[in-house]
Order: C-alpha cells, then sequence, then structure tokens
C-alpha cells in the first residue's frame, strides 16, 4: 500500500468517524459478502512516523480560510486584494472571514424587499453614509434610505444598489 | 456613566480616531516628569522593550492594542515590557447588548425550578359531587377540589420541573468574550503579568499587592492551565474575592463579578488564538474539505 493511498484510507476514516454514519442503502442482508474470518485479511500496522502522518495531515480539513498570497495583484477569478490607499478614507469596509468584500444584497417578500447591506464598517460610518448616497443619487436619480447602526459597523440601503455600492467600493480599494 | 461609555468609543479598534500611543523607548518616557514617577529607574523596563508578541491575521485597517506587562514578585508593580494585544479581540465596538445576552444566559441555562402547585387531581378528596345537582339553590360543582374552592387546586399553577435551558448562539458567545475583554481594557481592569508566581504563601502579601495597586476590591486571576503555583494557592484560599481561574473558564460573569482582571502571558496568548481561531473560523463543512471523494 503507497503512503498516500495510506494517508487518504486514514484521513477519509477520521473524517467518516467524525461525520454521522450513513445508513447502507439499497443492501440486502443476502445480497452482502460474507465477511470471512479475521485472519484472511491483512494486519493492520499502527505508524507514528511523522513522515507518514504528514500525508494524513496535508488532507485534512483546515479550520481557517487562509489569506490569498495576492496581496497587490487581481488574481485570475476577479479577487482584488485590499489597496493600501484605501486605508487614508476616514471610515474603512472589513472583509468577511473568506476575505471577500462585505456587500451584500438581501431580497424579501418574493422580491418586493430588497435592501443593500454593507457590513463592518470602521472609522466615520456617517461619512460613508453621506458619500453613498450622494453616489446613489447620481447614479440612479433618486434618493435612497439609509439605516446607519453604528453598533454593528453596518449600512443598510433601502433597494437593490449593489452595483452602485460595489463599483464605489471597487474605486476606493477597500 | 456616560464618560465611561464615550471612553468605550474612543478605544475602539479603528485607527483613525484613537490618539497614537508612543511606542517610543525609554528616554521619552523617562523624559516627561509625571510618567517617571510611575515608573521607578531601577526597574527591568529597559532589558526587554523589545517583547514582541506575533499577532495573527491583523486586518489591515486596525492597529494593536496596548498593554504593560507587569509583574507579581514585588508589591509594587513593575512595568517590565509594553505588549501588543490583538484589536479584534481586546479592542472590538463595547456590545452591552451582547454583554446582557451573554450574562442572562450563564445566570438562566442550569436554572431550574421545581416548585409546584397541586392540582385538582393531586389534592386529597375531592371525589365525591359535595351536594345534588339540583334542588338546594347552590350553584352546581361535581369536586371539592376544583380551582372555584377555596384549598382547592391550582389550575395553572408552577409545575415542576420546568428548565430554563438554552444554548446562546456560538458567535455570540465568542463576541461577549471579546466585548467583555476589550471593555476590561477600556476600563483600565486588565493586567498581564508574567506569571502567578508569588515570593511567599502568605496571604497579607496579595492583599498589600492588590492594595497598593488599586486594584478592584475582587481580583480574578487566569492562568492557562488548571494547576497553578502553590504559593498563590494558598494565599488567596480564604480570600472569597480574590479568585484563580484557568483559561477554559474564562466567561462574560466572571469577568463582570470581579472588579480586575489579572492574565498571564500564557493565558493571554491561549485566549487570543483561540477567540480569533473562532472568530475567523468556517463552519460549513462543505468549504472544509479540500478534497472529496466522488462517493460523499
Amino acid at each position: 500500500m503507497s503512503l498516500q493511498v495510506l494517508g487518504r484510507t486514514l484521513a477519509y476514516a477520521a473524517r467518516r468517524s467524525a461525520l454521522s454514519v450513513q445508513p447502507a442503502r439499497n443492501a440486502s442482508y443476502l445480497g452482502s459478502t460474507v465477511v470471512d474470518p479475521l485472519k484472511k485479511y491483512p494486519d493492520v500496522e499502527v505508524s507514528r512516523d511523522p513522515a507518514e502522518w504528514r500525508f494524513v495531515e496535508r488532507l485534512l480539513p483546515m479550520k481557517t480560510v487562509p489569506a490569498p498570497r495576492s496581496t497587490t495583484e487581481t488574481l485570475p477569478s476577479g479577487w482584488r486584494p485590499t489597496n493600501p490607499k484605501s486605508l487614508n478614507e476616514p471610515y474603512f469596509i472589513g472583509r468577511s472571514r473568506n476575505h471577500q468584500p462585505s456587500v451584500y444584497l438581501k431580497i424579501k417578500e418574493r422580491g418586493f424587499q430588497k435592501f443593500t447591506i454593507v457590513k463592518f464598517i470602521t472609522g466615520d460610518i456617517w461619512r460613508l453614509k453621506e458619500d453613498l448616497s450622494k453616489r446613489i443619487e447620481e447614479r440612479l436619480g433618486l434618493k435612497h434610505g439609509i439605516h446607519v447602526n453604528e453598533m454593528y459597523g453596518k449600512l443598510v440601503i433601502t433597494g437593490d444598489v449593489y452595483n452602485v455600492v460595489m463599483e464605489f467600493y471597487d474605486e476606493k480599494g477597500f | 456613566m456616560m464618560q465611561n461609555i464615550s471612553k468605550l468609543f474612543r478605544n475602539c479598534g479603528h485607527r483613525f480616531l484613537l490618539p497614537k500611543f508612543p511606542m517610543s523607548t525609554l528616554e521619552s518616557i523617562e523624559s516627561n516628569p509625571l510618567d517617571s514617577e510611575l515608573v521607578p529607574p531601577s526597574s527591568s523596563l529597559a532589558k526587554s522593550l523589545n517583547f514582541k508578541r506575533k499577532l495573527e491575521s491583523m486586518p489591515p485597517n486596525m492597529e494593536p492594542k496596548q498593554a504593560w506587562l507587569e509583574n507579581l514578585n514585588t508589591t509594587d508593580e513593575e512595568k517590565i515590557s509594553i505588549l501588543e494585544l490583538h484589536p479584534q479581540v481586546f479592542g472590538s465596538m463595547p456590545r452591552i447588548d451582547v454583554i446582557h445576552k451573554n450574562v442572562r444566559w450563564q445566570t438562566f441555562y442550569g436554572r431550574m425550578d421545581l416548585h409546584q402547585a397541586a392540582s385538582r387531581a393531586e389534592l386529597p378528596g375531592g371525589g365525591r359531587k359535595p351536594w345534588p345537582q339540583k334542588g338546594l339553590g347552590r350553584a352546581r360543582h361535581g369536586s371539592n377540589r376544583s380551582p372555584l374552592f377555596y384549598n382547592g387546586g391550582k389550575s395553572h399553577g408552577p409545575r415542576a420541573p420546568k428548565s430554563y435551558f438554552y444554548m446562546l448562539p456560538y458567535d455570540l458567545r465568542i463576541l461577549g468574550l471579546t466585548t467583555t475583554l476589550s471593555v476590561k481594557l477600556a476600563q483600565d481592569d486588565l493586567h498581564i503579568v508574567e506569571s502567578l508566581d508569588i515570593p511567599t504563601d502568605d496571604q497579607q502579601y496579595i492583599e498589600e499587592l492588590v492594595q497598593t495597586r488599586m486594584w478592584g476590591p475582587s481580583v480574578l486571576f487566569v492562568d492557562e492551565q488548571d494547576v497553578m503555583p502553590e504559593n498563590i494557592t494558598k494565599a488567596t484560599e480564604n480570600i472569597g474575592h480574590f479568585n484563580l481561574m484557568p483559561a477554559y473558564g474564562l466567561n462574560v460573569f466572571s469577568m463582570l463579578k470581579h472588579d480586575t482582571l489579572v492574565l498571564t502571558l500564557a493565558a493571554l496568548n491561549r485566549i487570543e488564538h483561540q477567540l480569533l481561531l473562532n472568530i475567523h473560523r468556517n463552519k460549513n463543512g462543505k468549504h472544509q474539505f479540500r478534497y472529496m471523494p466522488s462517493h460523499h
């Protein structure tokens, strides 16, 4: 058994035992293979070699999403790192734990209620509200209500202004 | 009280409103005549100003919070070094609503009410019809123990056992810890020490120490592991308001119950690491797995 196959088997066993066991589907008692006497099966070898454990470790799930390696260039997927010039603004819009922009579109009431939400805001949130309000009025010709939650660092804008907010977001470079 | 709240807001994690702490050398501290009174010239400040803590996953817009590393081996405090603390743990927004939810949860989840009011079925007697249905001019009744009767059963009284158990969402519990730690630091109630080793097991020593340093009436000492040094264990044994706690026991209720919170460096590292891990953790099962065999 190669080290890679051994590693995969152990990792799979570790994951499988952590998850709930699924009942066997489309299986019947008579149709299943009989378990042979234990002597027929190969011996289990317990290894504590750190070199072998490395193959298990690299297959185990990661607890956090690591920061992408690029800190200056936009990746082929379109993901853009935070531009250092954005730190000079009076406010800052942080990213989620997956390093994604924290601008979300929420649609409720079968499509009749739409909100654009901006989260993880630090700094002068009132100034950000004014800047966004101006930008939305420029682009769409209408004023949109913006609710400020200073405690949460959150802005809720009525309506679907996601693209306008994202344009503003990318311009500033958060 | 309003002053305290505005002080908390001012000390939050964003860099723009926070006055920059002079992360400077011994000379600039000693040049200020007021500061040099606090830092005795014979202190070991000079020896470890380079004490650096590695802060994991720092957001680009946040600057670290700062606190003194102090000692416990003398009654008078000695500032050994300046420590940098992660702003997401020690400089988060003071969410008083979240603190309240955590305190309420801690108070209620173990609560079990055992009081019970007897219903009409549980009282003795009450099986016979007290008087005939018709003819007497009295109201019709079937049982002496009905809720209408004096000394009758209680229809909707407390029914034992009643549990108040509920689990506060995990992220709210994490947020409670980070908020409370931030509040403690902002209100000058957080002290970080090298370890909980003290020179004697004398109770008076620790009492004098807390008195001299003007730490609150109650102090919570937190270390990383649950086995504490012998001297501090003996010294604080008979004092109800000085308590020792391992890092895994850290909770919002205890931090608020005790005026001052004292963390060892090991405890600080552990708490910060665990909280940051859980703040940044992605708990969606699908995204965790790098390798997914086709039969999953």
